[in-house]
């Protein structure tokens, strides 16, 4: 057996260690705010963690946290008491991951380095895409492997961790096992989205990171051309402005591709969309487009019984998505919405927009040739208000605004409209406690009230009234093109994710995507795509009905003939008049009507 | 009895490789096998279905075109790549430095990643910008393959038969090469024509590289997979969507392993099967 001194004894081994340790000591003089971590190590052979004065941390980065909601002296308390709290993990590495956003970037590279300064906890935190990420979620869910301490997981799979139940619900952590490493001033309350990641058993599982919204974007300066305005309303007997509902979002499309189709020498369109088969065209979908047109019942932040996916949900069970199961994904406001998404892309945006993928046309309306566009992720804000771009005036103030997405003729008040991204912090129930509970921690340092309006103004990803409604926002607020107006207004509650009507979202999310593609090549018609949609969902549902789930298990209803659903109370929705006359409104008559 | 002890030691000394190959291709391959006949939907959530999987992919009509595409595609590939790879050969120098310069030109497309040839055809067909797609558009022909299916299908043909067929003259120019030259010398003395060296020295030589290059280009366009999916994502619709990437939206995008652990095992019996047939026609062509 060999021993410490044994080893040492060898001269090969004591030159193999003499160099180490001069390596080591290199190490540590090049990083002198390493943290922890490296001065575990080295501390190692005297035993005990090493004695580090960490105030010096606090003040190099409250320095960097800047601005914020808190007051300096806040901040530092803050920033204490991460440090106390993590004292019985310095040393641990503890791994992550989010998707590749900024607000993720700076977490990685900025707040993962903070972390381990301030605290000794050294956090790997990965990037990587968001199908990458469900896919190590699924791993990890399915093969009880600890690949990540914690996840930022979309809370579109809220139904999903629900009812598999692999997720640990936060408000039962933070007042039980976790209560010992939970901020006393993480003010849940104050989250925008802490309904989102909210199950139907009332418990909070999943607790945004970041938010982003799906609205509609237009060239401002475009609208407010007189020549243009005369031009648009002796055509259609309406102003040309802000589309309300989507008759209006066609003409105006119809417009500028075929009647405009010229601007300052350059080849103008009305409408920017996607087609290429992939996997993100299922985005396209399921990221609410159904709710836009109609389809779903009332109720925020989903609709119940019938969310914007169409599945139907009785008694927290998911009863299936077909009409014949009085579900909506094949109903009249699915079929118009997939309709009207061939006819747009097809009619109205550049030709090569059919080939794109999501990540290839989202920079498109930045090259200054797309005259509005009716989803939009405001991640793609900071993209297109960079300098020197042709959408950006030389104020730096953006020639573009963004507003609420217009609606189709199915549409009710009090249904959601639009879709809200929300990356939330997600606990696997299979990681072990200690672990859990110093990723918890870094988490929780993400959320903080130090960090967040500095990480809002890095990724313009707001996930705190708190920071929406501060000085600092309001001071830089024309340089977002309405993000801080939207998000200040009631209006962004009828903006929400994915909900709990969907069972197994990984599993169902892939099947639209290659329905959607047969409808774009013209292969089967939106009916037939629908249809077949809606049964695959069905029989992946009754699947699931089969094996079991802990939680709220589908249970199909038995197949009816249509009729003995649609148009019924909290059925299906029946045909209605699907061009009614446009309506919009003046820009400056919607930031009022916000106030 | 001594040539029977030597005969077991032989069988000890291939019992590492059998370890390796088991651990390498018997353990995932019974692993597969395990899955097929599983609903497994999460870590506590699994159901013996017995051949459900297998009834399912053999009666699915989605997998019945992509399974017929793939035949047509693998086929198209075989009747283009093979005389275009063997006329290529024969038309390439036999002497002096444009042999190399032949070689390097030949092989650049076989050194490119699949992805990479995938992203270099979707930009040179774009109708907008890419070279080629603009050119056709410029012409006046409609090409689009993001819409057209047939458009579509083509791009993703003479993709292919840019990047492989490089392969199949490579293989055809190095059995041209090992022909001694005694069988030219014989016929250049009985006059024969370019045709007959052809016909009755060069192709009956080239028997065996052939029947490689069939088999290897057979096997990769029946499994391909990263270049269309990259230039076309497998549509417009489903007009290009082939085999692998059905298995791919299963295995990887829905984790749905039960049914895509039978359509594997499916896959891999239709890979077999076809390889043996080809062998077994190549090898009696080759001494008939």
């Amino acid at each position: 057996m060999h021993t410490r001194s044994s080893l040492l004894r060898n001269p090969w081994y004591a030159a193999i260690a003499v160099a180490g340790a001069l390596l080591a000591g290199g190490c540590g003089k090049k990083q002198p705010d390493a943290g922890a971590g490296s001065g575990s190590a080295s501390g190692s052979g005297s035993g005990g963690p090493p004695q580090v004065d960490r105030s010096a941390a606090i003040e190099k980065w409250v320095n960097e946290f800047q601005p914020s909601t808190l007051s300096r002296d806040q901040q530092v308390a803050e920033l204490k008491w991460f440090q106390e709290a993590a004292k019985p993990f310095i040393g641990m590495e503890i791994k992550v991951v989010s998707e590749t956003i900024d607000t993720h970037v700076y977490e990685s590279k900025t707040l993962a380095t903070a972390f381990h300064q301030l605290t000794g906890i050294k956090v790997t935190h990965d990037i990587i895409q968001e199908g990458d990420l469900i896919e190590k979620l699924q791993t990890q869910m399915q093969s009880g492997e600890n690949i990540y301490d914690m996840y930022v997981n979309d809370t579109d799979l809220i139904g999903t961790h629900y009812r598999y139940g692999d997720a640990i619900a936060l408000s039962d952590f933070m007042t039980g096992e976790g209560k010992d490493v939970t901020l006393p001033t993480l003010d849940v309350d104050d989250f925008i989205g802490k309904s989102f990641g909210t199950a139907p058993d009332g418990k909070l599982y999943q607790l945004p990171d970041q938010q982003f919204a799906n609205l509609y974007w237009f060239r401002y300066d475009w609208f407010q051309r007189d020549d243009l305005k005369q031009k648009f309303k002796a055509k259609y007997g309406y102003e040309l402005g802000v589309p309300v509902n989507w008759s209006a979002y066609e003409d105006i499309a119809d417009f500028f591709t075929n009647d405009v189709k010229e601007l300052d020498g350059h080849r103008v369109w009305g409408h920017m969309d996607y087609g290429k088969k992939d996997p993100s065209l299922g985005w396209r979908f399921t990221d609410a487009w159904l709710s836009m047109a109609g389809a779903g019942s009332k109720g925020l932040p989903n609709g119940l019984p019938v969310d914007e996916w169409g599945i139907r949900v009785e008694d927290c069970h998911p009863t299936g998505a077909s009409v014949s199961r009085g579900g909506e994904t094949n109903s009249p406001a699915a079929v118009y919405a997939l309709t009207k998404y061939v006819d747009w892309l097809k009619k109205y945006a550049p030709p090569e927009a059919a080939g794109m993928t999501f990540s290839e046309a989202g920079p498109v309306p930045g090259q200054g040739n797309i005259a509005q566009q009716i989803f939009w992720y405001s991640a793609f804000t900071a993209a297109l208000s960079k300098p020197g771009l042709p959408v950006v005036n030389a104020d730096g103030t953006p020639k573009w605004r963004m507003a609420p997405s217009p609606h189709g003729p199915y549409w009710e008040k009090g249904m959601k409209l639009g879709y809200q991204d929300a990356g939330a912090w997600t606990m696997e129930a299979n990681v072990p406690l200690q672990r859990r509970k110093a990723a918890w921690l870094y988490a929780q340092f993400t959320l903080s009230k130090t960090v967040t309006l500095k990480k809002f103004f890095e990724g313009l990803t707001p996930i705190r009234k708190s920071d929406i409604n501060s000085e600092p926002v309001t001071k830089a607020a024309p340089k977002y093109g309405g993000l801080v107006e939207f998000y200040r207004s009631s209006a962004r509650e009828l903006w929400t994710p994915t909900g709990n009507n969907v069972p197994d979202y990984p599993k169902l999310a892939q099947l639209w995507w290659p329905n959607v593609s047969e409808a774009v090549s013209g292969n089967l018609t939106p009916q037939a795509a629908m249809d077949k949609l809606a049964k695959e969902m069905d029989d992946v549902m009754g699947r699931l009905e089969r094996a079991g789930m802990k939680n709220c298990a589908p249970k199909l209803n038995p197949e009816k003939p249509a009729a003995e659903w649609i148009g019924k109370p909290n059925g299906p929705k029946a045909k209605v008049d699907e061009k009614p006359r446009g309506e919009t409104m003046s820009y400056e008559k919607l930031l009022e009507s916000w106030k | 009895m001594i040539e029977k002890t030597r005969t077991r030691r032989a069988w000890l000394l291939i019992l590492p490789m059998l370890v390796l190959v088991s651990f390498s291709a018997i353990v995932p391959l019974m692993t597969v096998v395990n899955y097929s006949v599983q609903d497994i939907l999460g870590p506590n959530t699994k159901v013996y279905v017995g051949f459900e999987w297998f009834q399912k992919v053999l009666r699915d009509p989605d997998l019945h075109a992509a399974f017929l595409r793939q035949l047509l595609f693998s086929a198209a590939v075989l009747a283009i790549e093979v005389p275009l790879g063997l006329g290529i050969s024969l038309i390439m120098p036999r002497r002096g430095w444009a042999i190399s310069a032949t070689l390097v030109v030949l092989a650049l497309p076989l050194l490119i990643p699949w992805n990479v040839v995938g992203t270099i055809w979707q930009i040179f067909g774009r109708p907008d910008i890419g070279m080629g797609g603009a050119a056709l558009v410029k012409l006046g022909l409609p090409y689009n393959y993001t819409l057209d299916r047939v458009d579509a299908w083509l791009t993703v043909l003479v993709m292919d038969v840019w990047h492989w067929t490089p392969l199949v003259a490579l293989l055809c120019y190095s059995g041209l090469r090992a022909i001694p030259p005694a069988y030219y010398q014989a016929a250049a003395i009985d006059g024969a024509s370019t045709w007959a060296v052809f016909r009755y020295i060069q192709l009956p030589r080239l028997g065996n590289v052939l029947a490689i290059a069939v088999l290897l280009r057979f096997m990769d366009s029946f499994m391909i997979y990263t270049e269309p999916f990259v230039l076309t994502g497998g549509g417009p619709g489903n007009s290009t969507t082939f085999l692998s990437q059905y298995l791919t939206t299963l295995a990887v995008g829905q984790f749905d392993l039960g049914p895509a652990a039978a359509f594997s095992l499916i896959y891999f019996v239709f890979i077999l099967f076809f390889c043996y047939v080809f062998y077994t026609v190549m090898n009696r062509v080759g001494r008939g």
